[in-house]
Formats: C-alpha cells, structure tokens, sequence
C-alpha cells in the first residue's frame, strides 16, 4: 500500500507538472508562429512542431497512460524530450547568441528537484549540459548548418569560456535545486510531523481524561454516600450537620467539573464491533506514512490473510498501533544507520488469540527501563516528543480488548511488541452479542 | 418487606448504597460484579428491585439486564452509573423497556436514590 500512495501522490505532482507543460509548450508554439509571422527566421521546423505537439498531449498523464508506464521512469523520458525541444529551439534561435533560451533549462532543472529527487536533478543538469554544449560544439564547427543573426562567427575560445560558463551555472543551479528541495520537503515533514503528534497527544489526553472521569466519580459516590449517611445518624450536633453538608457542597462542585471536563474528552469506552486486525494495520500505517516515508525505518508487514476477526472497537486498537509505530520510528531513528521495523499478524488456532507483533531493530529498551513500560507519565524521551502515556493508554485499551501486550527487548538491538487479543468464534453468534464491557 | 439487589463493581458503593437502604427498612441482597448478579438471579432468591450498575468489568450492566430478561424475571431495576454518557446505551436499554428516568448517574444523592426505589416499588 505504500507504494500505492508513493504511486498516487507522483501521480498528482505529474498531472499537475503535465498542465504547466502544456501551457510551456502551448506559448512556445505561439511564440514560434508570432516569429514566423514578424518575418522574421522560421523557427517552425515540421519535426521540431512534431515533437512539440507529441511532447504537449504525451505530458498529460492521463490515467490510461499512467496505468501502462512505469510513473518513475517516465519522468526521465519526460525531462529528456523537454531537454531536446528546447536544445532544438535554442539552436534555432542562433546558440550562444539567445542565452535567454537557456533559462528554459533551469526551470526544468529546478521542477526536478520539486516534483522528484536528487536523482532527477543530476539526470536533468547532466543532459541538459551535453545537449547544450553538443548544438552549441556542432554548430561551431560546422557539424550542424550555421544559424546566426548577426553574421558573426565566434572564436573559439569565445565559444568555449561562454559555453562552459553556462555549464558551469547548471551544476551550480542543480545543487540549488537539491538543497532548497530538501528544505521543502524537510518542513512539509516537520509540519506534518507537528500536526500527527499534536493531535496523537490530543487524543492521550482524551482516553486520560474519559478513563479516569468514570473512577472519579465512582469514588465521589462513595464519598458522597458515606457522608450522607453520617448525616441522617442520629445524634449530630448542628455543627456537625453543618459541617457535613459542607463536604458535600464541594463535593458536588468537584462532580461538576469532572463531567465538565470529561464531556470535553472522549470517553473511552466505545462501540465494540467485529474487527478486522490487518485493516486497522493499514489504516494505522497510513496515518503515520507521512513520517515514515522520510525517515530512516523501512516497513515491513507480514500480514496472515483471512485472519480471525477481534471483537473491539477499531480507533482505538488503530491507536495503539499508532503509538507502537511512532515509538519504533524514535528507536530506529536515534540510530544512526536506520532500521526496519516488522509488523506481523497470526492466528494461534489452539489459544484461538489474535496475534500481532512489532518487531523493531531500533534502539530498543533498558533492562531497567523494561519494568516501568507502562508506567503512566514514564517516558525516556524529549519532554517536546512525549508525555509518557503512549503506551499506559495503550495497556488500557489492550485490557479492555480482554488481550495482552507483552514486551521483549535487548539495548541497542530492538524491541518486540507482542500483543495478544482474543479472536471471536465464528461458530457462536452470541460471541457477537456480548459486546459491551468494561 | 421489599428485597433489593445492589450491582456495582465498586465494593463501597454497594456498601453504602445497602447501609442506606437497610436503614430505610429494606432488605438487602449485595453482588460486586456482573457474574455473582447473574448467580444470584439464576438462583430462586425473591426479588424485587435491582440497582444496576452499567460499567463493570467482563460483564457489563446491559449484560446483567439482558439475562434478567431472558430469565423472565419480571421485577423493576434502577441504573446507577459512573458513565458521563449514557446516550449510547439507551437504545439498548430502551429495548429492555428502559428509559432515561431510569438511570441514576454518579455520585448519586441517596434520598433520590431513595425516591425513586420508592417509586418502583409503588409505595406511598
């Protein structure tokens, strides 16, 4: 799948690069019949119009054509058509004596940073420097007939300083691409990045806040109860009534304010439903591909097909898969080579538990640290990175799914997840019916 | 005299909930969780009002009321719950023959708690 979204989100940037050459090309051929029509050089050869017109429908991707190519080799193609146009028309316009044409280069050199990689600049200023030098080599000695408008033929080392000059300022131009590409993308990641973990800490809150408001007024029932009781014995002083009837005031002020705030928050106890384990996987994954893709940790999944569905509530099984995820991404990239982290469902036929594992080759865990996983507020990372109730939010949801995490670690070389929830008996429909619990 | 079965998971809770209905002069029938409720109205014990809570571990409040139906056991029961949102378990209730009015939310006043057993009971 996340080559599917790699596929769609290349896809969207080709569409929209397609429109922006057609309207490139669609001036060019008018800037060409304008020429024409002022009487002035014919720029308009029939193969140079041919191509242009070619090169202008071929760039709308459209989705019949993206179904048939191979999207990542295409834009090679794509820049080396572009490349050969504009040589072309730079011959056409005279060579070294239209220098404003090769402007037309850096904007192809520059789309290739934006809408592909490092590979593609280096493709684009490599091809574009030796179609350049080769019109503008051939021309000179006479390989290619002359074009020139003030019947001025250049010294050689004229030629040869101007053409490496503007060579020159290609590979300048290429590193340009590549780093301001960098920045861009590493501030789209850094923007998205903010926005996953704000909301990731928002939703902890919530669970935090819903979980802990039902044991809150459990025990202001108590209180409450209790102090009512003393109350009406027989017995009390006036003061004493006074007194009691204090306690209950703020009581009820306290009650008050904890169903305030916890309407605010979202309760954790939800709707429980036949689940789909791997479904929740891949929606999991796909919240926190936007981080994944540009980091150092490579994905795998091992996921059994089929596998028994779980009787639970899908956003926050999916929320304990994204916590896992995001605390993999940490471990592996505080390591400087990187690392894979595997996610892998099973089914134990014998236990009839789901299994799901996630296996990281990050950083892994402390011995020491091991014991306090868990731990409400206990965290080993950046006070900016986390409060340390990832994973306590995560052993609650997991115990309300009446299943199991368990965790195994060795420093420096990984960790293991292991969660184990129970699956549902497909042969007994009241499995089904004895969803509400906790 | 009237015999009430008190459900809740929260030890303290049924003890002051039957301390206060004890007091009231009503007969006290105690379970701290949904399995021992179950028990006890799978046992012929009489009867005739259960306060319920909704929230328990294994088997929820919901649980205890569909087997009190399926058990055709025909007394009245109060809900008394910790949720702050019940929205969600009113249809089910409502297929129990429920309603809102039914349902005491936490921490409950005792002399409301009282009236409307009262209520249930049809006393004056």
């Amino acid at each position: 799948m996340a080559d599917d979204k790699l596929r769609g989100e290349l896809i969207k940037k080709y569409q929209w690069a397609g429109k922006i050459r057609f309207i490139s090309f669609f001036l060019l051929f008018i800037f060409l019949i304008l020429m024409k029509l002022c009487g002035g050089h014919s720029y308009l050869t029939f193969a140079l119009v041919a191509l242009i017109f070619v090169e202008a429908i071929l760039n709308q991707p459209h989705t019949f054509l993206i179904k048939k190519v191979n999207i990542y080799r295409f834009q090679f193609y794509q820049m080396i058509v572009d490349i050969i146009v504009i040589s072309w028309v730079l011959y056409l316009m005279g060579g070294l004596e239209a220098p404003v044409v090769s402007i037309v280069y850096y904007a192809v050199i520059l789309w290739a940073g934006v809408v592909s990689g490092d590979a593609a600049v280096l493709f684009a200023v490599f091809s574009s420097s030796i179609f350049f030098s080769l019109v503008i080599i051939l021309e000179h000695f006479g390989a290619l007939p002359a074009i020139s408008y003030f019947n001025h033929k250049m010294p050689a080392a004229q030629m040869f300083s101007l053409l490496l000059g503007n060579v020159a300022f290609m590979f300048a131009f290429g590193y340009f691409s590549v780093h301001s590409s960098g920045v861009i993308k590493f501030l789209e990641r850094k923007r998205q990045e903010d926005s996953l973990r704000y909301m990731h800490k928002l939703l902890a809150t919530g669970y935090l806040v819903g979980g802990t408001a039902h044991d809150i007024l459990n025990y202001l029932a108590t209180i409450k109860g209790n102090i009512q009781m003393l109350s009406i014995s027989e017995g009390r002083s006036g003061e004493q009534r006074e007194r009691l009837k204090s306690i209950i005031d703020s009581e009820s002020r306290c009650a008050n304010l904890v169903y305030r705030l916890a309407r605010f928050s979202k309760e954790p106890e939800k709707e429980f439903a036949p689940t789909d384990i791997n479904k929740a996987i891949e929606d999991a994954f796909e919240l926190t591909w936007p981080l994944a893709r540009y980091s150092k940790m490579a994905v795998e999944r091992v996921l059994k097909p089929k596998i028994p569905l779980i009787l639970g509530n899908k956003d926050e099984i999916q929320e304990v898969f994204v916590t896992l995820i995001l605390n993999s991404l940490d471990a592996i990239s505080a390591k400087p080579k990187g690392g894979t982290l595997t996610i892998k469902t099973e089914y134990l036929k014998d236990k009839e538990l789901v299994g799901i594992i996630f296996a990281d080759t990050g950083t892994g865990i402390k011995q020491d640290d091991l014991k306090r996983i868990g731990e409400p507020f206990f965290t080993t990372k950046e006070p900016e990175k986390g409060a340390g109730l990832g994973l306590t939010i995560a052993y609650g949801i997991i115990a309300r799914h009446k299943g199991k995490i368990d965790v195994a670690s060795t420093a420096d070389e990984g960790a293991t997840f292991t969660i184990r929830i129970p699956a549902i008996q497909l042969t007994q429909n009241s499995a089904l019916e004895v969803g509400q619990t906790g | 005299m009237y015999k009430i079965l008190v459900v809740d998971d929260e030890p303290q809770i049924v003890r002051v909930v039957q301390g206060f209905l004890i007091k009231m002069g009503f007969e006290v029938a105690e379970a701290t969780g949904g399995e021992e409720a179950i028990e006890l109205l799978r046992s012929d014990i009489k009867i005739d009002l259960m306060i319920v809570d909704l929230k328990m571990p294994k088997i929820s409040g919901i649980d205890v009321l569909s087997e009190m139906n399926k058990l055709n056991r025909k007394q009245p029961a109060i809900i008394l719950t910790g949720s702050i949102d019940t929205s969600k378990y009113l249809k089910e209730l409502k297929d129990f023959g429920y309603t809102i009015k039914d349902i005491l939310h936490k921490p409950v006043d005792l002399f409301a708690l009282l009236d409307l057993v009262k209520n249930k009971l049809q006393i004056v």
